[in-house]
């Protein structure tokens, strides 16, 4: 099999992902007190799921390679970047410019990430969804979120 | 008998307040919306309202929750219905005939014939909650570590083994969480687990930031790699109501598959998918002209429709009487249920009987308000079918992050969804289905400390949860389901069922 077929297989990438986190339950038996089956430690249970992971991340590994399956279908690269673009957007801006702002950041960056983007129907929905919320949360469930700077 | 009609009007006091009654008749109307709404599912809908549900008094947040989840397998059959798109994966078999009726001017009976049936099965299901959950608490009254250690394994095996997709990357994505559930502050000794010196780390990682994470944020990414095209219907729905003759085709596999939904739903990892399958193999099998099945066949509307709503009610005995959760959307109700400070387990029915009871008899009144709102408001729901994702989606990630601010009002926590949402796009990506993430992530903890517990009673000898006689039997059943599934011959055939 090719190399650029393998870096394809869902497989081999999950197989990687597994062991890789398995490796940091492991990592957590040795740097946490693992104990005896009678008095465990902290390190216990992490470790033998890190064994377990990495173990069924092998298994799958393996698979990827010698049984090719399932190959990674296209990644939706820009709505995945400006989702969590306007989600980090609304954190930072949130508790300092207010919610209005904060949630019209997060209301445009998403809706640039769509393939349809139409600047006066997301002005409309911008306005309708933010008054809504803040009628909604702020007014009648009276959440503590500052709506202006 | 009458102890049980004692229990029901304690229930109905609770249920039919005004409030509870208001905020069930919310629950199912949301449910049916998500329903019938594409690409939003009700574990994405339940943990973007569990914040909103904490202010609530905890019977009135179960109430809610469980309308939205009942109330979704209505609406996902509407869709089924009349766009040939199932809202929810429990009504993928719905979509064969009912679709096929609709197409013949028949919409109006099929979706009449999947009101009826739910509704019908609705209430069975309720009896069955109420007649057994008692008797199944009491035995469990006694269990001790072992056995809940027992249980839990099993409910873990059989929740992977009723999924569908490759069985390693379950058993995998079920690991995986069990690991996110150590990250925190260990209960017995105090230490710090994975927290990598971030404060906000130390009461571990919050469920409603991660089921946010990974169920919403990433269905919204992968909805808006392609844009889909929907047709809606252009036939008439015409007359709502089933001709007799439709009646008297329905009215058997209704039964059946009432019965059928009730059994699998109280299985672990069963519920409404697994019901709804199993009944339209079981009617298309005793069918005597089995070729009408796909083709407009009532009887395939009717068992389904049936299962599922039946499956999705009975799957709440393990959670209301052991505490365990038959599927991700249970394993958010346990972690509602531990935020409002109750622990889910046999001990609810005695110590909070209102609790208990309210949630059962709400179902029943909410299954009779989802009749009403179904067949008059049918035109409603259709109207909502054209609104466009376009519009849905950014109000949906809108109503995320306030919802998990909200949790805490830190800011740090829309990080870490970030981080979720990206997570959980890549085990998309990769195939690996992240519902049992979720059940190893709730049950993780208590796993833990039931492990720790029973060795620690057994100085340290595995060999306890094998010698105690019920949690033997428990492991034995986990194991026997674990080998049927690993045999290749039984594998074939699951491959095969899950393809149809």
């Amino acid at each position: 099999m090719s190399i650029a077929r393998l870096f394809r297989q869902q497989d081999f990438w999950a197989g990687l992902m597994f062991m890789a986190f398995g490796a940091i339950g492991i990592g957590g038996g040795l740097m946490y007190r693992v104990g005896t089956t009678q008095e465990m430690g902290p390190g216990y249970f992490p470790r033998a799921i890190g064994v377990a992971l990495v173990l069924l991340g092998a298994i799958i590994f393996m698979r990827g390679i010698l049984a090719p399956g399932k190959e990674v279908s296209r990644w939706a690269i820009r709505p995945l970047i400006l989702l969590i673009v306007g989600i980090l957007a609304f954190a930072y801006t949130l508790e300092w410019l207010g919610f209005v702002v904060a949630a019209t950041a997060l209301i445009f960056l998403s809706g640039v990430g769509g393939k349809e983007f139409d600047f006066k129907e997301v002005v409309l929905l911008c306005a309708a969804a933010v008054t809504s919320a803040v009628l909604i949360f702020v007014k009648a469930l009276s959440l503590p979120i500052p709506v202006w700077p | 008998m009458s102890a049980l009609f004692d229990a029901i009007a304690t229930g109905a006091h609770t249920a039919l307040s005004p409030t509870n009654l208001i905020y069930c008749f919310g629950g199912v109307t949301l449910g049916t919306l998500i329903g019938i709404l594409p690409g939003l599912g009700p574990i994405a809908t339940i943990s973007m309202l569990l914040p909103v549900t904490f202010y609530l008094p905890p019977e009135t947040a179960l109430i809610t929750l469980a309308g939205i989840y009942y109330g979704a397998q209505y609406g996902g059959s509407t869709t089924a219905v009349l766009v040939n798109m199932p809202g929810e994966s429990s009504s993928v078999v719905t979509c064969l005939d009912g679709y096929a009726m609709a197409r013949q001017g028949k919409a109006g009976p099929a979706l009449s014939i999947a009101a009826i049936a739910s509704f019908f099965a609705g209430c069975v299901a309720t009896l069955v909650i109420a007649s057994f959950a008692p008797v199944l608490a009491n035995f469990a009254l006694e269990f001790g570590p072992a056995e809940y250690f027992a249980l839990m394994l099993l409910g873990l095996v059989a929740a992977v083994v009723l999924a569908s997709g490759s069985l390693v990357n379950a058993f995998a994505m079920i690991f995986l969480g069990l690991l996110f559930g150590t990250v925190g502050t260990d209960l017995n000794t105090g230490v710090e687990r994975f927290t990598f010196g971030i404060p906000k780390l130390v009461d571990g990682v919050d469920f409603v930031t991660m089921s946010m994470g990974i169920f919403a944020i990433s269905e919204i990414v992968v909805n808006l790699e392609s844009v889909q095209e929907r047709t809606i219907l252009k036939e008439k729905i015409g007359r709502l109501l089933p001709s007799a003759e439709d009646f008297k085709r329905s009215i058997w596999p209704i039964v059946r598959g009432t019965g059928l939904g009730s059994m699998l739903g109280i299985l672990p990892g069963g519920g409404a998918v697994l019901s709804s399958f199993a009944s339209y193999a079981v009617e298309k099998r005793i069918a005597k002209e089995p070729g009408r099945f796909g083709k407009g066949a009532i009887e395939g509307v009717a068992g389904p429709e049936a299962a599922n709503n039946a499956g999705a009610q009975t799957s709440f005995i393990p959670l209301l009487t052991l505490g365990i959760p038959s599927n991700p959307v249970m394993a958010l109700m346990i972690g509602a249920m531990m935020i409002q400070g109750i622990t889910p387990g046999p001990q609810i029915m005695t110590a909070k009987p209102d609790l208990f009871w309210g949630v059962i008899v709400s179902m029943w009144a909410g299954n009779l308000m989802l009749v009403i709102l179904n067949l008059p408001m049918i035109g409603i729901w259709i109207q909502l079918l054209k609104v466009p994702y376009r519009l849905l989606y950014p109000t949906i990630l809108l109503l995320c992050v306030i919802g998990v601010y909200s949790v805490n009002n830190a800011t740090f926590d829309l990080v870490i969804l970030s981080v979720f949402g990206v997570m959980g796009y890549v085990f998309v990506k990769i195939g690996c289905e992240p519902a049992p993430l979720l059940l190893g992530f709730i049950l993780g903890p208590l796993l833990e400390e039931y492990f720790r517990r029973a060795l620690i009673m057994s100085h340290g000898d595995l060999s306890v949860f094998v010698r105690n006689p019920i949690s033997g039997t428990i492991i034995a059943m986990a194991a026997v389901l674990l080998l049927i599934v690993v045999l290749p011959s039984i594998r074939k055939k699951r491959e095969e069922a899950f393809q149809e």
